[in-house]
């Protein structure tokens, strides 16, 4: 797009730039009030800082810490499922397993299992948090689950015409969270509204996000003590996450 | 850096002050209201400076409203012919005209041509020198509203988008980038939520996703199909639909309040103030290079 200037010479204007998307340019931020005079400088010296040499941010710090702590936890969980998976964790479970996990704690193991174990997606139904903030995870397959023994005192079997189905059914035992709803969307929508991994759909009732388990997990994190949330598997890499607002 | 957008009757400015860490501060804004344009232009930049003790400014950033000019659309391989089309379409005959063609979607040949009376340039041009002042650019109202969109409401990422004006309640401007090209200027008027073109330059295809997306925006629709997001905004009046899109939140259409970009529900809760304050975003030339 062209940037119009009617002090140019009149005429034909040949001037085309096309919209370029600089990612390595520094953000800014724009500021609204009155401003000490001695921070403000003339635009005619103010220096382009050099981003190449700069000492990285706490930001990128933090970002970076988060990402080691998110791959030695899926290790840890890796580590537990190969140990769960075989008769050697019924024989010694208090090595691996905490007698005082929380309800919490199981939910969301529960959770993180059936939308990125690609063994139990296969059974996942759909995922609920209702308004008394209790989890029910809706499946259909009840053999070869594997499930830990914590996790086995919250399942309810379904009996149908023609076949068994199962529901998790975990008070969080936690307080419906007093946040700022419309700043923690407003964030949510800054952070995943431009990314291709992640498409967001409103229908003036609700916000959907649809993506992969593990950011779909991130934003159900997020939520999780607010409102009823639903989460439902599109295909065995892709999950829709209804938050209502 | 200091920019003033004239209307007919009221100038809308903005002071804006880069900090040691490029990050741009909003010092001064307002609007000065007067009887007719010539008061307007005589008045507005000596009101300012006076009024909000501007001092350290030596240059300013203009805007004009769309309303003064005049639109065409030309197909012209060289500047040989632009007399050609100049006589074809009547503009030669009208004295007194300032012509700028600007290029339009992916040909090489069209162009939207852009006629402003240069009696009425000078007059402005006069009043800025008469204090001494400089002028840095005189943009144009929508196109300017774009400069925003893209740097502050984060459209140059997206593939295709358009800007909308209502400049009543009931008459609306637009214009729409595809693919980073700008592709389509048109005015358009809504009367009992039927839309009909006054004024519409661009191929066939822009026109017809601009026809379908207005139609969407006037019918309610949340969500458009041709295209991945509106800016829109309202230079004067207040339009029922501008009202109903305060405080709510939709995907595609986004409303280009420069003091509200990120669009915190609690700075919308005044509906006459939030759109007063949308005719501010005409001069978002002066945002062009931030990126936030």
């Amino acid at each position: 797009m062209f940037d119009i200037d009617l002090m140019n010479k009149t005429g034909l204007q040949k001037i085309i730039s096309r919209a370029k998307i600089d990612n390595q340019k520094r953000k800014n931020d724009l500021i609204f009030g009155d401003l000490d005079s001695n921070n403000i400088e003339d635009s005619k010296v103010v220096k382009n800082e050099n981003t190449n040499n700069s000492k990285p941010s706490f930001f990128s710090m933090l970002i970076a810490t988060l990402i080691l702590s998110a791959f030695i936890i899926f290790g840890i969980f890796k580590f537990k499922d190969d140990f769960y998976s075989s008769n050697f964790v019924y024989e010694f479970p208090s090595f691996i397993t905490n007698s005082e996990t929380s309800n919490l704690d199981i939910a969301k193991s529960l959770i993180i299992n059936f939308i990125s174990n690609p063994d139990k997606i296969n059974y996942l139904n759909s995922i609920n948090i209702d308004e008394n903030l209790t989890l029910k995870v809706k499946i259909n397959e009840i053999s070869d689950l594997n499930l830990k023994q914590r996790e086995l005192q919250f399942l309810q079997i379904i009996e149908n015409e023609d076949s068994y189905n199962a529901l998790f059914n975990v008070p969080l035992n936690h307080k419906v969270s007093n946040v700022d709803l419309d700043i923690l969307l407003l964030e949510l929508l800054d952070e995943y509204e431009n990314r291709l991994d992640v498409f967001l759909r409103a229908d003036g009732e609700s916000i959907y996000f649809t993506s992969s388990g593990k950011i779909i997990y991130d934003i159900l994190d997020r939520l999780i003590f607010i409102d009823n949330i639903t989460i439902i598997k599109n295909s065995n890499k892709f999950f829709t996450l209804r938050f209502p607002y | 850096m200091l920019g003033i957008s004239i209307y007919k009757n009221k100038a809308n400015f903005l002071r804006t002050s880069k900090l040691s860490n490029n990050d741009l501060c909003v010092t001064h804004h307002g609007t000065y209201k007067y009887s007719d344009l010539n008061g307007t232009i005589s008045n507005s930049l000596k009101d300012i400076i006076k009024n909000e003790d501007i001092r350290t400014e030596n240059s300013i950033s203009l805007i004009l409203d769309t309303q003064f000019c005049l639109f065409n659309q030309i197909f012209c391989d060289n500047l040989d012919s632009l007399d050609f089309h100049g006589n074809l379409s009547g503009f030669s005959d009208i004295e007194n005209l300032d012509s700028y063609y600007y290029p339009m979607g992916a040909r090489d040949d069209r162009y939207l041509g852009i006629h402003v009376d240069n009696k009425l340039k000078q007059k402005i041009i006069d009043s800025v020198d008469k204090l001494g002042f400089k002028i840095d650019g005189i943009g144009l109202g929508i196109f300017s509203a774009q400069k925003l969109a893209s740097s502050m409401f984060k459209a140059k990422s997206l593939s295709k988008y358009a800007i909308i004006r209502f400049v009543t309640s009931s008459s609306i401007e637009v214009i729409y980038i595809n693919d980073g090209l700008f592709s389509l200027y048109g005015r358009f008027n809504i009367v009992k939520n039927k839309i009909n073109p006054i004024k519409v330059f661009g191929d066939k295809l822009s026109i017809d996703d601009i026809a379908v997306t207005i139609e969407q925006i006037v019918k309610g629709r949340k969500s458009l199909s041709k295209i991945d997001k509106v800016f829109i905004y309202q230079s004067n009046g207040q339009s029922k639909l501008i009202k109903n899109l305060i405080n709510r939140k939709y995907n595609d259409i986004v409303l280009l309040d420069l003091f509200n970009h990120k669009n915190h529900k609690s700075l919308s809760s005044n509906v006459t103030e939030t759109i007063n304050r949308l005719s501010f975003c005409e001069l978002g030339i002066m945002f062009g290079d931030l990126n936030v």
